[in-house]
């Protein structure tokens, strides 16, 4: 729904019409009521091999219409486990427009992305949660992914024992 | 404040002061307000406990849980809490039980009366771990809503230490 800039009304000029309210009310009324826009992915089946090069969390295709120029928060929470021992694993978002890493602005991300988790034992889950604000994003359509990467090849995205979940939100 | 659907004003319409302030007063101060519900927990209350045999239970069930009207839009469930354990290390499964208004309850992890876990957490022997945890919960429908967290634990002993650390429970209506 479009944004109406308010109007002055004007005692004796300004005319009252349905297409006045409809713009200065119902339109902007729903405009404010749909603010901050958000979206949620994720869960599914368990994504095994998680490696040692940056590889796209399935189902973490990230899009969002945004109005104005917005911040926008990542909240991204995933349980990983390592069946063979000891692991650090990092994430990274992927803007897909630009091809670039947002942990680095470039093609090439930090070594381990917004953060990193250490697994210590095998098959004991812990959580990666970051909660990242992306400061300044341009009017229209976006698009991200969540990318992963692991110091241990055997290292699993738990989707069995933990409801996974990405989202992203103007703020 | 109360959310009025928003509605369409049409040619030859019969401007009431009913109207204007339902549409405007009220849905003004509603959006300026912010539709959230949170709840603390910081002193006098005993930490409580999760037994692994007693299954799923709510964590707190006399203060961890808030009521809320929605409107239609998404809402964010927040929890952060500290989890220890008393025995050999195991993990906590954590999940949200809905009430609907005149309707079954329902935890958000199944849609279904059978809770599956939310999140997991490895808790270590008498290692307090605090997390926070956040689910975006997209298209609820508008109705009054409780919403409760439950936990269990896998072996031994759960303690949420409430003693010790703040636990925040909140629950915030956002855009869609």
């Amino acid at each position: 729904m479009a944004w109406h800039d308010p109007i002055t009304w004007v005692f004796k000029t300004t005319i009252l019409s349905a297409t006045l309210l409809n713009q200065q009310i119902r339109d902007n009324l729903n405009y404010l009521k749909s603010k901050p826009k958000a979206v949620a992915v994720l869960s599914g089946s368990d994504q095994t091999g998680i490696t040692t090069a940056w590889v796209k969390v399935t189902g973490s295709d990230l899009q969002i219409d945004v109005d104005d120029t917005v911040d926008l928060n990542f909240i991204i929470r995933l349980h990983v486990r390592s069946t063979t021992g000891e692991a650090r694993v990092g994430i990274d978002i992927w803007d897909a427009d630009n091809n670039v890493y947002l942990s680095s602005g470039t093609l090439t991300p930090k070594t381990w992305g917004f953060g990193i988790t250490s697994i210590a034992t095998a098959n004991i889950g812990h959580s990666i949660a970051f909660n990242i604000i992306v400061p300044n994003i341009s009017d229209g359509i976006h698009n991200y992914e969540i990318r992963i990467i692991s110091s241990h090849a055997a290292t699993t995205i738990d989707h069995t024992n933990s409801k996974n979940q990405i989202a992203v939100r103007e703020i | 404040m109360v959310w009025t659907t928003i509605k369409n004003w049409v040619s030859g319409e019969n401007l009431t002061h009913i109207n204007f302030n339902e549409q405007m007063q009220q849905n003004m101060r509603h959006i300026l307000e912010g539709n959230i519900r949170t709840v603390e927990v910081r002193q006098g209350i005993t930490d409580p406990i999760s037994l692994a045999a007693n299954g799923w239970l709510p964590i707190d069930p006399i203060v961890q849980y808030v009521k809320i009207n929605t409107t239609g839009a998404h809402i964010e469930i927040a929890l952060s809490i500290s989890i220890y354990n008393s025995g050999v290390s195991g993990y906590t499964d954590l999940d949200i039980l809905v009430k609907p208004a005149g309707e079954p309850s329902f935890f958000l992890s199944s849609l279904t009366q059978t809770p599956t876990g939310l999140w997991r957490e490895q808790a270590g022997s008498n290692y307090t771990r605090t997390r926070s945890y956040r689910f975006l919960w997209e298209f609820v429908d508008k109705k009054e809503y409780i919403i409760q967290a439950w936990w269990k634990a896998n072996v031994g002993n759960n303690f949420a230490n409430y003693t010790n650390t703040v636990s925040q429970f909140t629950v915030k209506e956002w855009g869609k």
